[in-house]
């Protein structure tokens, strides 16, 4: 028992690391996929297709891939090594943070692109019966339908992220994960250590969950979340 | 309708349509005065619901003109809010804001458009929802009204900017029979009132009650013209009886 709570103590002090990891790269994607799906809504055409195929690629490729990439392969390019980049990009940690953005912007992107494609043309049509302009058509029209339309499958991108962010302890980051692995490789106890970073993971997951949802309910949705209720 | 009246309410003239290549509307004539019913009816796919949404320049138009008092229509922003001051909508399945209460979606476009202070806007929209006979309703959200009382709520949202005209789209259609009854008590209280209204339904008791004249629309083309009496008793084209056969039971 004292063991396992000297492994307890000994992991979470990746706590911080995991969710710091989490927590930036989810803002920093969030707020990019928000430019990039409104430029791919704003300006369709050409360039809006070259947009939405680079998104499709980064999320075809895996972000353990990325990583490497980043963390192995930008140090060789000299526009890297020899400018002010090198600070941000020898840092393991801060390339964990640049990959999972990444990677959740591309994500996120399609979900806000798929959440105003679903807004119903009724919607916008009753706002502009009414006289209202487009701008406030898209705050009481458009808004609140992507809202509901992306929160649950966004909910689920940032659990996902939530769990990604893992791979970091691949390129030295010391997180959960990576103390968890030291810990295994360092007594060859395999499940304790394991299965305590897996319950700590657990707990991050729930209380994401629960801060999502009521976030949820708080901005949004009067009408629909009571109409479920129902 | 008085001669020598004033302006038209609505004056559609030539008006045609294209979606695409296909046809919708074709060479439309409509005129309509202050104050006037109007029920357009007519088979599915004949273009009264694209008719009507030209009228309030939700849809463009490619040939003719459409003037809603003297405003003509133009898909220029400016002329678009213009002439939408002046006419009110209401759709089939409502289209109420399902995140807003009653209250706050009549009041949304008074302060948002109109600039109307919230406690004005807050007054006449409950001025409203009590002609709907709803004013008890005014806290809830829509999705917990029965659709009657939802459609009832869309009226009042609309009438709550005071149009001068009320396009209505088979406003009973989407609504259980049990409750076609009180929107269309709602809206014959809105005639009763002198309010300027084009309605389209399938409703050809409320029709006949309340109509000055029926419009009847095939393929694009106003194909006749009457009032009530003369549109039901006495069609004059072979399509409009062959129509009012399968309708009229
Ligand atoms: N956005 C659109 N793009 C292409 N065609 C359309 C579009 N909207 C309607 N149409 C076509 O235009 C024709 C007229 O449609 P409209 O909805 O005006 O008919 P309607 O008389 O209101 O029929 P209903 O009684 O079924 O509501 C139909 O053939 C329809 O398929
Ligand atoms: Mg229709």
């Amino acid at each position: 028992m004292t063991v396992l709570l000297g492994y307890l103590h000994e992991i979470l002090q990746g706590l911080t690391t995991t969710l710091s990891l989490f927590l930036i790269s989810l803002v920093i994607g969030f707020v990019a996929a928000t430019i990039v799906a409104a430029f791919q809504i704003r300006f369709p055409g050409v360039l809006a297709g070259a947009v939405w195929s680079l998104m499709f690629c980064i999320r075809g490729v895996p972000l353990l891939l990325i990583l490497y990439v980043v963390y192995y392969g930008f140090p060789l390019l000299p526009f890297i090594r020899e400018t002010a980049l090198w600070t941000v990009f020898a840092s393991p940690y801060w390339c964990a943070i640049i990959c999972l953005a990444f990677v959740e912007m591309a994500f996120t992107s399609e979900i806000i692109r798929g959440a105003y494609y679903q807004t119903p043309k009724e919607q916008v049509e009753a706002a502009r019966s009414l006289g209202l302009s487009s701008f406030q058509t898209f705050r009481v029209a458009i808004l609140p339908a992507m809202l509901r339309n992306g929160f649950p499958p966004y909910t689920t991108e940032v659990i996902l992220l939530c769990k990604s962010t893992a791979l970091a302890f691949t390129i030295t980051v010391m997180d959960i994960m990576g103390y968890a692995n030291e810990i295994r490789a360092r007594t060859l106890d395999i499940y304790q250590p394991l299965l305590i970073a897996g319950a700590i993971y657990i707990c991050t997951v729930v209380v994401t969950r629960l801060i999502l949802s009521s976030l949820f309910n708080m901005i949004a949705v009067g009408g629909a979340e009571t109409a479920d209720q129902k | 309708m008085t001669e020598g009246s004033p302006a038209p309410a609505i004056e559609i003239s030539s008006m045609s349509k294209w979606f695409g290549p296909f046809q919708v509307l074709d060479d439309i004539d409509l005129k309509v005065m202050p104050g006037e019913r109007i029920v357009v009816c007519g088979p599915s796919g004949s273009g009264k619901s694209t008719m009507i949404r030209c009228i309030n320049g939700l849809e463009p138009f490619q040939k003719g003109r459409i003037a809603v008092h003297g405003q003509e229509l133009i898909q220029k922003a400016r002329t678009l809010d213009a002439v939408r001051k002046n006419v009110g909508m209401v759709f089939q399945q409502f289209n109420l804001f399902p995140h807003l209460t009653v209250l706050d979606n009549c009041t949304l476009a008074q302060r948002w458009v109109h600039k109307v202070p919230r406690a004005a806007a807050e007054k006449i929209a409950m001025a409203q929802l009590e002609k709907v006979r709803i004013p008890e309703q005014s806290r809830k959200y829509p999705s917990q009204l029965s659709g009657g009382q939802q459609q009832r709520v869309a009226i009042a949202r609309s009438l709550c900017l005071r149009p001068k005209v009320m396009l209505f789209d088979e406003p009973t259609s989407s609504l259980d029979p049990e409750m076609v009854r009180e929107v269309l008590d709602t809206m014959a209280d809105l005639a009763r009132d002198g309010m300027t209204i084009i309605c389209v339904t399938h409703e050809m008791g409320f029709a006949r009650g309340i109509a000055d004249r029926i419009v009847f629309m095939d393929q694009g083309k106003v194909v006749e013209e009457a009032p009530p009496a003369e549109f039901f008793d006495k069609p004059r084209e072979a399509r409009t009886r062959k129509f009012l056969d399968q309708v009229v039971r």
